[in-house]
């Protein structure tokens, strides 16, 4: 009994309280004074809430009527008594704003520095405001474009998907498009994606279903602002020449498009391959752009037909965003060998043509969203055609890459798969074809015979430090070279702006003797009109990420048309009694995109099938719906911890002593109230909720509000 | 397709946990293995886990709150022994024990069953301890047995294998139509009528108090008393049938008897005994208005009050705080074997009275009381505050209502001249909104909270409600403000002065002069400097 007794002192001098009056009651119900004495210092020694302090005095009440004499249990039960204080003010209701889920609350400025947002209802814009959508929408921040995601989403699982189209379109463009070839940066950062809670929701296959269900029509939007009376000329009619053409549209604008190819579209056209993205698709969006009065002229290369000087002349400004159409030639010994393409040029070719003469083993090389497309096109092209199975013959379509023989393709590439830049999925898609990938190999050199490239030297890597880009640098292995025959190389090795057509009188001020643009990823240029956007700023990224730069690029040409900023952002900020989902809808598992069985894949044949609508509904009820705010008023709130005991995660919802801010007034930490005492309020932590609603559902006295936040751009009123 | 509501976890429990835990079994068992549902099942058998974590809360059941004093020498002797020598008194006319370790949680069960009262239905989601009022089997109005049907519901097989209704469900049967049998906050109460002789009962449903209170409605006017089994078990299957099952915060009866109106729950229940084949229905009237009129409150102080049976009285005991230790539950027991008649009742405000002393004896019984340091009088006054166990033990809880029950006893019950000018005076004091202290229907309500402190921290405190009551159509006490605890003493002496200084004469009651004045002008009142 003493060695356990000793023991309990031990853990209680350790603050394992808990532990030590476990220990004490183990041994039968506590009825001798030194257990009483040390259960009374446990609690006395906890002290974290009044159940402590309470615990501690009958146990030290027991103790003395056992007949201790350890003084500290009367100076435990003589501490444990409050005095009373004298009322020297007014009885008065509680004093509450914010309120909760039912209640209504006013357009003013919020009250607390705990507030979430800057205003309790309408049009938010502090830094606050800005930082809490950042940090509570993360595809909306992860999108260049500023993607309403949440509210897309609701739309379809509301089955409004001409409603989603119109929300999408409004903000990135093109969402037939990007529904399909999206890079997605969007779902890497979906909360539902963070750890132990399953898999991101798939907002781009969602974003196709909402084009797939919408209407025939073409949609055309309304304009921000009457003609301005100023022209703007656009170089470029890739994805960021047609985005910056329709914002400069919407802002009244008169916008012409000048296009050195025979079809606008650039890289959608001309670098996407059809079995990927049908090609009347990009047709209809660009209508939708044209129809606003865009003028796109086709067949007209800048610096030739006319120069830049000129075009400025004309205009009152002009958007450069002639991409990245210069390509990045691996400088290998044997590198004028025949047989050595770049993937570009080589796509380009198949989708203006239809097809294109290709080897028999082909090597791609690279890692990104190029690779792939090559590999893939180059995977349709095969010449040989292999012996189907008399019975399966009727079955596979006459292009189908099952008449091809697998591994005449194959992608190499210098990292591993974790530093691939390509779509999710994708490199599944490239096993499924058959296409074989490999890993940490780097090319060393083109092995020639007869001028004609016949194999590639590649060196084996490891994977060293992080470079600029933040993936981890290969690191070539001594000693590992080996050969592959090949009589094709497709080099999937990045391009870079070309602005070999800028003229001489230009080109001094606006270009770097490495042939990039002086003024790096900036909107403007050294030349007042000339403005940059996309790529051509950039450098080679997403279309997601061109049409993002681009649409920010024509805000700084309006401004600097008109003298002054006519758009701004807002957080509008709504009341709303519930978000409509249900926790079960967490549960839903990912819906997987139906395609085309390898029978019939072929060139032209799209491969992905798009959800029906119903798997459209399904998948996007998966979505937290992250825009929904809730928030405990803070006076309101009566700390009774029911939201804290139904609490999903173990950081959405804190006992905190204080928050901590930043100048701008934005939330950037807290501490934890370890006592009852300290507690100054019971808080949301939006960043780590997910919108469950568990909290409104426990709260007794209904002070949780819930609110919709979103980011919207309206004209700035004169 | 769109997601489904599924069960909730408490509702998978429910399924897949047998709620008769072997606590022998579970005295073997290390704590750690024993799962978070499993610990919440044990409350079907009475036993809550208390705040504290190595020990346990054991609320037995006495149906009509009644136990003979041997039942109640056997409770004394478990508390003395694995209780830290306290029992404690519930508003549910029960009695609960903590600071059991989960060692001995089956040596208080089997001890209990050994005379014949168990704990099973102590809590949970069953229908718990049938209450009344105390005076039932006694008091000087009564219509009809109402013990007797309480013993029939606490029998019945059906009732009491209810073992997975939506959430908790009471039931009161009073034995006159008195408020002193909480009728309108239950979700069934039962109140005799008496026509021509024959006693018959009349139906309410659908009240209850937690955060979000409803008062019962009248059902059926009358419901002869050989049907009355038959109604009430119906109702726990409208019950079980039409409860929310998914949102705990509604999904009591008070809830469904509220969106479907008296009539239209009336009509459910006669479906339901339809289906069952009982006979005779056409005898049950249904209530001609749901608006409940429950007669105001009998008592209102007496130490003695006679009994029925000629001869005999009630004699009633203030037990301080509810809690009862060891010696002087002795003394309570022995008096009432020596000098009364052997019947121990507790009572919903957490008091005892000691039934069936014979007249000749109740001088010499107080007297024996006060001598051993009891208290008699102040009931139904400003010394007869019930308040729940609050931080102390309960989990739920967000002030310390103990204490403040002990600052308001000390301050203002002790100054006997003030108590008695301001005459019947009920304070309830509840630690958190699940209200098990009553706070909704008392005349001044404190309902525990926190208020944040722009300092820093924050303060406890409560938050006053006034103007509840149980009787006619019943009221929800209002809120008039908040105050800090360790303002609470000047906070109710300035409600109570407002109330003195302003009622229209002494007689004008505290709830009478909140329904008069309203809450604005009340909040006037109390708000000046």
């Amino acid at each position: 009994m003493e060695q356990l007794l000793n023991q309990a002192e031990e853990l209680i001098n350790a603050g394992q309280c808990n532990e030590a009056v476990e220990l004490l009651c183990r041994q039968g119900v506590p009825q001798e004074t030194r257990v009483f004495e040390l259960i009374a210092l446990a609690h006395h020694k906890k002290d974290q809430a009044r159940g402590d302090v309470y615990s501690a005095v009958i146990f030290a009440g027991r103790a003395i009527s056992s007949g201790s004499t350890n003084p500290l249990m009367q100076q435990i039960i003589d501490a444990s008594k409050r005095q009373d204080k004298d009322l020297d003010h007014s009885l008065a209701p509680q004093d509450y704003i914010l309120g909760g889920w039912q209640d209504t609350r006013p357009v003013i400025d919020a009250p607390l520095s705990s507030n979430a947002l800057s205003k309790l209802n309408g049009k938010a814009d502090a830094p606050k405001d800005f930082d809490w959508l950042g940090k509570n929408i993360p595809c909306q921040k992860a999108c260049p474009a500023s993607t309403d995601i949440p509210g897309y989403l609701q739309a379809i699982y509301e089955g409004r998907h001409e409603d989603a189209y119109n929300i999408n379109l409004r903000d990135n463009v093109f969402p037939a498009v990007l529904g399909r070839v999206c890079a997605r940066p969007c779902e890497s950062e979906c909360r539902h994606g963070w750890e132990d809670l399953g898999d991101p929701v798939a907002i781009c296959f969602s974003k196709r279903s909402a084009a797939d269900f919408k209407g025939q029509d073409l949609v055309v939007m309304d304009k921000w602002f009457e003609d301005s009376g100023k022209s703007v000329a656009v170089i470029g009619s890739g994805v960021a020449g047609l985005a910056a053409a329709r914002q400069l549209a919407l802002l009244g604008h008169k916008v012409t498009v000048y296009e050195k190819h025979s079809t606008p579209g650039g890289m959608m056209n001309q670098g996407i391959p059809v079995f990927r993205l049908p090609r009347d698709l990009i047709a209809k969006e660009i209508e939708q752009i044209a129809a606003l009065g865009v003028e796109i002229i086709c067949n007209t290369e800048i610096g030739k037909s006319i120069t830049l000087s000129e075009l400025t002349e004309q205009n009152d400004a002009v958007v450069m965003a002639a991409g990245t159409l210069r390509p990045n030639l691996l400088d290998l010994p044997g590198k004028e060998l025949e047989g050595i393409r770049h993937g570009l040029e080589f796509l380009l070719d198949v989708n203006d043509n239809g097809t294109t003469a290709i080897g028999d083993k082909v090597v791609v090389i690279g890692g990104g969203f190029t690779a792939m497309d090559c590999a893939r096109t180059a995977r349709r092209l095969g010449a040989t055609t292999v012996q189907i199975e008399e019975e399966k013959a009727d079955q596979v379509a006459t292009g189908s890459i099952l008449r091809i023989p697998k591994g005449n393709v194959g992608v190499w590439y210098r990292r591993s798969v974790d530093e691939m830049l390509v779509t999710p999925g994708e490199i599944e898609e490239l096993e499924h074809e058959h296409i074989p990938l490999e890993t940490m190999v780097s090319p060393k050199a083109y092995v020639g015979e007869n001028g004609k490239v016949a194999a590639m030297q590649f060196v084996r890597t490891e994977l060293g430090e992080p470079d600029a880009s933040g993936r981890r640098r290969p690191v070539e292995i001594k000693g590992s070279e080996f050969e592959l025959p090949v009589d094709t190389v497709l080099l999937a090795t990045g391009q870079f702006p070309d602005t070999s057509w800028i003229d001489e009188a230009l080109k001094a001020e606006l270009v770097e003797e490495d042939g990039w643009l002086k003024s790096g990823t900036a909107f403007s240029t050294a030349r007042d009109k000339i403005f940059a956007a996309g790529d051509f700023a950039t450098g080679a990224s997403s279309l997601i990420q061109a049409i993002g730069h681009a649409k920010d690029a024509a805000r700084a040409v309006d401004q600097f048309l008109m003298g002054k900023v006519r758009l701004k952002d807002f957080a509008k900020i709504e009341d709303v009694t519930d978000s409509g989902r249900i926790r079960e809808m967490d549960a839903v598992p990912l819906q997987k995109m139906p395609t085309i069985d390898l029978e019939k894949r072929d060139l032209p044949t799209e491969v992905e099938l798009g959800y029906d609508k119903d798997t459209s509904v399904e998948e996007t009820q998966r979505c937290y719906q992250c825009h929904y705010k809730y928030e405990i008023d803070a006076d309101k709130c009566i700390f009774c911890d029911w939201c804290v005991k139904a609490k999903p995660r173990p950081d959405c919802i804190l006992k905190v002593k204080e928050l901590k801010h930043d100048d701008e007034g934005r939330i950037v930490g807290w501490e934890i109230a370890e006592k009852a005492d300290d507690v100054n309020m019971i808080w949301i932590n939006q960043d780590d909720c997910i919108r469950c609603g568990a909290c409104v559902a426990a709260c007794p006295v209904d002070a949780i509000s819930i609110q919709k936040v979103s980011l919207v751009t309206e004209p700035v009123s004169a | 397709m769109k997601a489904q509501p599924d069960l909730t976890q408490v509702e998978k429990d429910k399924l897949e946990i047998n709620p008769d835990f072997d606590f022998r079994e579970i005295a073997k068992r290390p704590f750690e293995d024993i799962s978070p549902n499993e610990l919440a099942m044990f409350k079907w058998s009475g036993v809550y886990h208390q705040l504290q974590p190595s020990f346990f809360m054991i609320r037995v059941v006495t149906p009509g709150g009644r136990m003979t004093t041997k039942q109640f020498n056997r409770a004394v002797d478990l508390g003395e022994k694995y209780a830290q020598d306290e029992m404690c008194i519930t508003t549910r006319q029960t009695l609960q024990y903590h600071w059991i370790r989960k060692e001995d949680i089956y040596k208080i069960i089997e001890g209990m069953a050994e005379v014949g009262i168990t704990s099973k239905n102590g809590c949970g989601d069953v229908p718990r301890n049938i209450i009344g009022d105390s005076l039932a089997g006694a008091g000087p109005n009564q219509i009809g047995d109402s013990l007797k049907l309480i013993r029939w519901m606490a029998d019945d097989d059906e009732i009491q294998n209810q073992r997975n209704l939506p959430r908790k469900h009471k039931i009161s049967v009073a034995s006159s139509n008195d408020a002193l049998a909480q009728t309108l906050m239950n979700c069934q109460g039962w109140v005799p009528v008496e026509r021509d002789g024959v006693v018959g009962w009349k139906y309410h449903a659908g009240g209850g108090l937690g955060a979000r209170p409803y008062l019962a409605k009248a059902i059926f006017d009358w419901v002869p008393e050989d049907l009355v089994m038959a109604v009430t078990r119906a109702a726990i299957e409208a019950f079980r049938r039409h409860g929310d099952r998914r949102h705990r915060a509604h999904s009591r009866l008070k809830v469904v008897v509220d969106q479907m109106g008296a009539k239209k729950f009336g009509d459910v229940l006669i479906d339901i005994m339809k289906e069952k084949n009982v006979q005779g229905l056409d005898s049950i009237e249904f209530a001609a208005s749901a608006v409940p009129n429950i007669g105001r409150m009998s008592i209102n102080g007496e130490a003695v009050i006679p009994q029925k049976t000629e001869g005999k009285s009630i004699v009633r005991i203030l037990i301080p705080r509810s809690e009862i230790k060891t010696p002087e539950s002795r003394i309570i027991s022995k008096l009432a074997d020596e000098l009364g008649g052997g019947i121990i009742m507790f009572t919903n405000r957490q008091n005892i009275e000691l039934h069936d002393v014979p007249n000749e004896n109740a001088d010499k019984l107080v007297a024996a009381l006060h001598e051993a340091g009891f208290k008699t009088e102040g009931h139904e006054h400003l010394p007869d505050i019930v308040a729940c166990v609050g931080t102390t033990m309960c989990k739920m809880a967000v002030s310390d209502s103990p204490d403040a029950y002990h600052r308001l006893y000390n301050a203002l019950a002790t100054d006997e001249t003030y108590w008695k000018a301001i005459g019947t005076l009920r304070i309830n004091i509840t630690g958190c909104p699940n209200n098990c202290a009553h706070a909704w229907v008392a005349d001044i309500g404190l309902r525990g909270t926190r208020t944040r402190n722009p300092e820093g921290g924050s303060v406890e405190g409560y938050s006053v409600f006034v103007g509840g009551k149980l009787s006619e159509d019943g009221k929800i006490a209002e809120y008039l403000c908040d105050a800090a605890t360790e303002e609470i003493v000047p906070a109710v002496k300035k409600i109570l002065d407002a109330y003195l200084a302003n009622r229209q004469s002494d007689g004008e009651l505290f709830v009478d002069f909140c329904a008069r004045i309203g809450i604005s002008n009340f909040q006037e009142l109390v708000a000046s400097e």
